[in-house]
């Protein structure tokens, strides 16, 4: 393999993730647990990286929202998010309020500007996630457009499932980490079959044709292009993306116009 | 002129929904991202070892125009079976090494019982590639396969090229199959499966002559792997040595055309 080679194929590759513009739905700050090779970034530093990949905004959460407190990670993140890019904005963690909860939360009080989503750790967290504990905040999310962000290691598949139907207004985002998706796809692809409101989310959503497959069943608006940055590289699912049987206007919303469509980020 | 996959499977893998697994499949995604040779390890003989499969892939191999290489999988519960198989086979075209599986086949890869196939692999000069990861909180078995568990047989049949697929995996162990690669000559790391670390390509370039490009396909995309080695910050130099001359300098590719 000459390296003349190489650098047209590499050439053409940036300029197709440049026309793309990468929208990333996993971006996060805080110390990262169960990935020792990954080192936690400042804010400033994710900024950078962000840039040094072609990603040209997304929604950044925070490690301690699942590993120490909900409250104590979204106060982590709203302090961090002012120092950060203007096209980042925050994914906050939620719980299941109960009189007396203290904040910040979402659900209580007035949203801060730039929340664009939650997310819930059902299983870190200790509740289940069914309609009678987690209905009054799917309805909150509901009321403010914003998506609703879910580890697939964080749920069971009939909960998932009953709550997508019970809430179809809701958008639901199955994130693929924080270990392999690969051994559930059978129930994650008949969940995208029958609920509409559920997406996916790229960043270990690599089996062979996967996003081919998905977009010929239920379409390429169901895809999300998340990175899981610092953890995981995001010329992975980049690559997919890029690689793709599909046409470049499909590609472009998989990169990120679906995801600026559902937190409203057009 | 082309990549090569130095690391893939053919056959239904069972355990999750795969759309795409045939030979004509993954020749189709071959030639999509000019990817000229790859080396197989059927799911058939994980299970069951090589003995009842080598002729199968030896057919692949032929149909797929020299192509689709193999490996031999080394079963340590049918092990007289499957060194006979591969006796039979080492003139084979196609024939590209043998494969070892510790955290499938339940057994340590430090366990005696992977010694014939060392003595083997040492006398005909051939490599081994082997799945190798980290300890896992969840998966108890990766424990069978951690990179330092080969380290006494690398040192003992030093005529044996070891491949630890996966570089170690995703935890600790990592730092063990690089310190392997780098410490021993006759050790080399590929970067198949999901061991997506950011920035691990970077961190791999000082052992650039060691590593390998491989998809896990069907387990992973085609093109996975690819894009992370194209588009890493490192000289092109390493990306090619890594996307195919390494594996023509360990594996058995001869005749690989492209």
């Amino acid at each position: 393999m000459t390296t003349t080679t190489l650098e047209c194929l590499i050439d053409e590759r940036r300029a197709m993730v440049q026309q793309l513009r990468f929208f990333d739905a996993g971006l996060w700050l805080g110390p990262p647990v169960g990935f020792p090779n990954a080192e936690e970034v400042s804010p400033s530093r994710l900024d950078e990286t962000m840039r040094a990949y072609h990603l040209t905004g997304g929604l950044v959460s925070h490690w301690r929202g699942k590993t120490l407190s909900a409250q104590d990670g979204n106060q982590a993140l709203l302090e961090a998010l002012d120092d950060m890019d203007e096209k980042v904005y925050a994914v906050l963690t939620g719980l299941p309020l109960l009189p007396g909860d203290a904040g910040p939360l979402p659900g209580l009080g007035t949203p801060p500007p730039r929340l664009r989503g939650v997310r819930l750790f059902p299983r870190s967290h200790n509740y289940p996630l069914t309609d009678w504990c987690v209905g009054t905040l799917c309805e909150w999310l509901i009321n403010q457009r914003m998506p609703l962000f879910l580890w697939h290691t964080e749920i069971d598949w009939p909960s998932l499932y009953q709550l997508a139907r019970t809430f179809p207004q809701l958008a639901l985002v199955i994130e693929t980490q924080v270990q392999k998706i690969l051994y559930h796809t059978r129930p994650l692809f008949t969940l995208l079959r029958d609920c509409a409101n559920v997406h996916v989310e790229l960043s270990n959503f690599a089996g062979q044709g996967f996003i081919e497959y998905v977009a010929r069943e239920v379409g390429t608006a169901r895809l999300i292009y998340g990175s899981f940055l610092p953890m995981c590289d995001p010329w992975v699912p980049i690559g997919l993306i890029l690689d793709a049987r599909l046409t470049d206007e499909e590609k472009r919303l998989i990169a990120g116009d679906n995801l600026r469509r559902l937190v409203g980020t057009d | 002129m082309k990549t090569i996959d130095a690391h893939l499977h053919i056959g239904q893998p069972g355990v999750f929904f795969a759309p795409e697994t045939t030979p004509a499949q993954l020749l189709a995604g071959m030639d999509r991202l000019g990817i000229g040779a790859a080396i197989c390890t059927d799911h058939h003989a994980i299970t069951e070892g090589c003995a009842a499969t080598l002729a199968e892939l030896h057919r692949v191999y032929e149909e797929s125009g020299g192509r689709i290489y193999y490996f031999a999988v080394f079963h340590p519960g049918r092990a007289e079976a499957d060194l006979h198989a591969m006796t039979e086979a080492l003139h084979w075209p196609g024939f590209a090494g043998i494969k070892m599986h510790p955290s499938f086949h339940r057994t340590p890869a430090d366990s005696p019982a992977y010694a014939p196939v060392w003595r083997f692999a040492d006398a005909h000069g051939l490599t081994i590639m082997t799945h190798s990861w980290s300890v896992s909180e969840y998966n108890a078995v990766q424990q069978l396969s951690v990179p330092a568990r080969f380290e006494t047989y690398v040192q003992s049949f030093p005529n044996a090229r070891l491949v630890l697929g996966h570089c170690g995996g995703r935890g600790r162990e990592q730092a063990d199959a690089i310190r392997m690669a780098r410490d021993y000559p006759q050790v080399y790391v590929d970067i198949a499966g999901d061991v997506f670390d950011m920035r691990l390509i970077e961190r791999l370039a000082p052992i650039a002559d060691k590593v390998l490009f491989g998809s896990d396909y069907p387990w992973l995309d085609l093109s996975a792997n690819l894009t992370r080695i194209l588009l890493a910050d490192i000289p092109s130099s390493a990306k090619a040595r890594m996307l195919r001359d390494n594996a023509l300098k360990v594996y058995r590719l001869d005749g690989v055309a492209c």
